[in-house]
């Protein structure tokens, strides 16, 4: 199953997240924002990651899963940190939390693609399709 | 591309279109779009014109939501969105009618430098600035500030950059609100912006930010050219960027504060992402606190990225920036909200004019307008895209009595950066450049191709429009030789 597909937007990222379940779907939300900032062009074998616990809470779905997004982007975009991982992730109404394994970034083994500058409230939406669950975003860049 | 909006356009003259209230009950104006049939067309590829109806349910809203010619859809604003309220009557201030990069703005540096003599180094000039000035998506900057200087830099914008030694009084004479806007307020200003700002100072950033070295190919005014000093084949530099992540931050913190405001204070719009509240709020007084800080910050990174471009000048052209004439000529903001009194139904009323994508454009005896260019007008900073022309304008009293003084801002976008990535390739799109003598330095491939020129409109013909429609004036032309991209 995909986890994520980019849809048309004049300037900005707009993007559709799949998941089995509500955790499975924020995992791929996260992987998704990653892909929009950068790509991996090295392996690097043996590097020392960084584990950190990374919890959020929201009123709504989308206000929890664009509270779980902003974590991921501040550690991204101030302390540099490149997702690999998710060791664990719990997703409840209103609150969640998540182990997550970080690299340190470096020009050698990423390239950077796009600057995300918010995950934006526009059509910010979580449904469960049949039995499975969606999401829709726009990244502004 | 098929046609998304299908809306009526009322041809009001060759140059003005009106989407009537009737549009859409609930409209409290009508929206006044700048665009000819040719750019019309591209205006009709996404919901930018409906999102100029949207604005003008907007309280407190006078005259006209205005859109520019290089209008597209934006978060709630379109992008190139001009709309002013009048705050004694309830008037509204939005975030996102200033956008996530506020003071998202450019600057135009003039040399006394011509083309021939900065050819033969020009490879050379722009390796030089691409190390000096950090661009690239999340770079950070040499310019290493505390806590507490940050603090100051929010209050004194570009005035900090001057007291340290990067610049010049006559750099702040020649910026809009001398660098730094009054009522910022650095405790509106969560700890998360702070934490996203600290390190980018003095840096460029990524997306449509870009530094480029141009050479003046067309006069259009003379008189004006001769009042700026400026002829044809002139060397000239133009820096365009905004506040970085501390700016994003204070937008998306202020979107959230004021999702609440639409019902609280009984607001109604057709699009929740118009989330806004009255100026005269505690919601709107903050916003407006800490947008006025986000301000400041980026001209203060304006100044810096301007006094790190004449020490590159100053070592490859072995003279000092005074001698090589280096003077700002001018520096604009273009995402932004500005409490301004502006003449309505044949009175002053004191407005909060929001212009998302759109510059100030003030007309000629303005006491705002910097004393040495009150006879000709505001000068106004036109960034075309990467490979085309950049221009050079001056505001008019037309526009003061149509758009409060504004004007378009640049070229707009075209297609979505996934269709430019999909549609251009890098290596092909160097080489075009590299033809028209013009020198590249990008930190990654994405961002080159995403902002290729075909994936924007065409800046000749916006620039046609609001000097064709009047409200600003063409004084020159730039063509690029060496872009510095993120």
């Amino acid at each position: 199953m995909k986890r994520y597909e980019f849809l048309k937007h004049t300037a900005d990222v707009a993007v559709r997240v799949f998941g089995r379940s509500l955790k499975d779907l924020f995992e791929s939300a996260a992987l998704a924002m990653f892909a929009v900032l950068l790509e991996k062009t090295k392996n690097r074998p043996g590097a020392a990651l960084t584990e950190k616990e990374i919890s959020a809470c929201g009123e709504t779905s989308e206000d929890l899963l664009k509270a779980w997004l902003d974590e991921l982007l501040f550690c991204y975009s101030v302390e540099h940190l490149v997702l690999v991982r998710i060791k664990s992730i719990e997703v409840g109404t209103q609150e969640m939390r998540a182990f997550v394994l970080f690299d340190a970034f470096n020009r050698e083994y990423y390239a950077v693609k796009d600057e995300v500058k918010a995950v934006t409230y526009h059509e910010l939406e979580v449904k469960k399709v049949r039995n499975r669950w969606q999401a829709h975003m726009i990244f502004d860049v | 591309m098929s046609q998304v909006w299908d809306g009526p356009l009322e041809k009001i003259d060759d140059y003005r279109w009106r989407i009537p209230r009737s549009y859409k009950a609930g409209m409290r104006v009508d929206g006044i779009i700048y665009a000819d049939e040719k750019l019309l067309k591209d205006i009709r590829h996404d919901k930018a014109a409906d999102q100029v109806a949207n604005v003008a349910f907007l309280p407190g809203i006078v005259k006209a939501s205005f859109g520019m010619p290089d209008i597209h859809w934006g978060y709630g604003f379109a992008i190139g969105g001009v709309a002013a309220m009048d705050i004694e009557k309830g008037g509204v201030i939005s975030p996102g009618g200033v956008g996530y990069d506020i003071n998202c703005g450019v600057r135009l540096v003039r040399t006394d430098l011509f083309e021939k003599d900065v050819r033969p180094r020009l490879k050379e000039l722009v390796t030089g600035l691409f190390h000096a000035v950090p661009s690239g998506v999340g770079s950070e900057g040499d310019i290493r500030v505390t806590a507490r200087e940050e603090k100051e830099i929010l209050v004194k914008g570009a005035g900090w950059a001057v007291a340290k030694g990067y610049g010049t009084e006559d750099d702040l004479e020649a910026t809009e609100e001398r660098g730094a806007m009054a009522g910022a307020d650095p405790e509106k200003v969560s700890d998360r912006a702070y934490a996203r700002g600290k390190q980018q100072s003095g840096t460029l950033g990524s997306g449509n930010h870009f530094l480029e070295v141009q050479a003046i190919d067309q006069i259009y005014d003379r008189d004006a050219t001769d009042a700026l000093g400026l002829a044809e084949g002139q060397v000239m530099v133009m820096i365009h960027s905004g506040s970085r992540g501390l700016g994003y931050q204070v937008c998306d913190d202020s979107l959230k504060t004021m999702n609440v405001c639409l019902d609280k204070y009984h607001i109604h719009v057709p699009d929740r992402q118009l989330a806004c509240a009255p100026v005269e709020s505690p919601e709107g007084r903050d916003y407006l606190a800490a947008m006025r800080a986000a301000a400041n910050y980026a001209w203060n990174n304006r100044q810096c990225m301007m006094h790190l471009t004449r020490q590159v000048f100053e070592k490859i052209f072995a003279s000092s920036w005074q001698k090589l004439g280096m003077r700002l000529v001018y520096d604009v903001a273009h995402n932004i909200a500005k409490i301004e009194t502006h003449r309505v139904k044949g009175e002053e009323r004191r407005l909060c004019v929001h212009r998302k994508g759109a510059t100030r454009a003030f007309g000629p005896g303005h006491p705002a307008v910097p004393e040495k260019y009150r006879q000709i007008g505001q000068p106004v900073i036109i960034p075309g895209d990467m490979g085309r022309n950049s221009y050079l304008l001056v505001g008019t009293q037309q526009a003061m009595d149509e758009t409060f003084g504004s004007t378009c801002h640049g070229a707009g976008r075209l297609r979505s950066r996934h269709e430019a990535k999909r549609l251009v390739d890098f290596h092909a799109l160097m080489k075009e450049l590299e033809a028209k003598g013009i020198v590249v330095m990008a930190s990654g491939h994405g961002t080159v191709v995403e902002e290729a020129p075909s994936a924007y409109k065409d800046v000749n013909d916006v620039v046609g429009v609001v000097h064709n429609a009047g409200i600003a004036r063409r004084v020159c032309r730039m063509r690029p030789l060496g872009v510095v991209k993120g």
